[in-house]
């Protein structure tokens, strides 16, 4: 991500491509796409179960972004644009997930293997790191993220969820202190 | 005399240095450990573990120039087929009977009634739809409620078979 950061009187390379898609310039969504598809599969990866949906999330995104670039505009930072519309798009999922009867699920979906028990000291920390992003609250989550894996600040973290930088802090300090109580165990062994 | 005195002097200054005065309060090793996991936690936070398929942004391409969201619907529609609990008989059934719905003429009947007519008017739908071993009656209705479903999302439904067809 070297583009990702800019003096702020430096124009936004990715707001520049968006006027581009806008104004017909096909190629410029690829090199959008180039850039994006990796800090956008890993955003979503640590949120659902699979690989293939983080894919498919990422791709409505840049569906979605390809659709609406005539009316972007660059008033922030790309990225909180991008992430903005990356959430809703998860929100989105999650609310078909939870209108899926729970009885319907499928075989593939499940874990290849059982997640091993902490009595058999086998617990993988890598295993217990996920499962605990994935069992914070979705705002935490996505502070969380938006911080340390995309690297933005509290205020652009605020504009993308559409909050303040105080409640920002919270979550991410919730987050923080969640992943903490339950990866604890692996520092007492 | 004041050799004694120095030898004193060193060896008091030894226990001194010797010893360990200060204890650590109760809760240094809990803020210890505490540092060592936030330093973990933000750099595993700060992975990037997946690596886009090398076709992805191929992928992503040729959904955006052909308006299709084709890379996804097999998975989509294995999706629907689960939440409505319809096997894989069931979903041909109801491909089936869509295609037919939509070979007819926009008609004012109820989807029951065009469901009907289209597996009356094709003897292999008819056969397909009976209740067997691979198709139970229970299957039927929830490839209706399947085929209800696709039907109130007309252009989803014809992406579908835009997809299938090809």
């Amino acid at each position: 991500m070297s583009e990702a950061r800019r003096s702020p009187c430096e124009p936004d390379p990715d707001a520049q491509r968006m006027q581009r898609i806008a104004s017909g310039d096909f190629s410029a969504m690829r090199e959008l796409v180039e850039r994006w598809q990796k800090p956008l599969i890993n955003f979503f990866f640590r949120s659902v179960n699979s690989v293939h949906t983080a894919e498919d999330l990422a791709q409505a995104t840049f569906v979605k972004i390809f659709r609406n670039a005539g009316t972007y505009e660059p008033k922030a930072r790309f990225s909180s644009w991008l992430f903005l519309v990356a959430r809703s798009i998860l929100i989105s999922n999650f609310r078909k997930e939870i209108a899926r009867p729970s009885t319907a699920t499928d075989p593939a979906d499940l874990p290849a293997v059982a997640v091993p028990t902490d009595e058999l000291g086998v617990f993988d920390l890598e295993q217990a790191f996920s499962e605990s992003v994935k069992t914070l609250p979705e705002n935490h989550r996505t502070a969380i993220l938006l911080l340390c894996q995309q690297e933005l600040s509290y205020e652009e973290i605020a504009e993308t969820m559409e909050t303040n930088v105080q409640n920002v802090k919270t979550w991410i300090f919730r987050a923080r202190r969640s992943l903490r109580e339950t990866l604890s165990v692996f520092l007492e062994k | 005399m004041k050799k004694n005195a120095t030898v004193d002097a060193d060896k008091r200054l030894e226990i001194l240095l010797a010893g360990t005065p200060l204890e650590p309060s109760g809760d240094f090793l809990r803020r210890v450990c505490e540092a060592c996991l936030d330093e973990m936690i933000d750099a595993k936070l700060a992975q990037m573990p997946v690596e886009p398929r090398a076709d992805f942004a191929d992928r992503v391409m040729a959904e955006i120039s052909s308006g299709n969201n084709v890379v996804a619907f097999p998975r989509r529609f294995s999706a629907f087929r689960r939440a409505f609990r319809v096997s894989a008989a069931g979903v041909a059934a109801a491909l089936a009977v869509t295609v037919g719905i939509f070979s007819l003429k926009p008609q004012a009947t109820s989807l029951n009634e065009q469901v009907a007519s289209v597996i009356s008017a094709d003897p292999e739908l008819a056969r397909l739809a009976l209740p067997d071993d691979d198709f139970t009656l229970s299957e039927l209705v929830a490839a209706s409620e399947l085929l209800t479903a696709l039907n109130d999302n007309s252009s989803q439904t014809a992406d579908f078979f835009a997809y299938y067809e090809n």
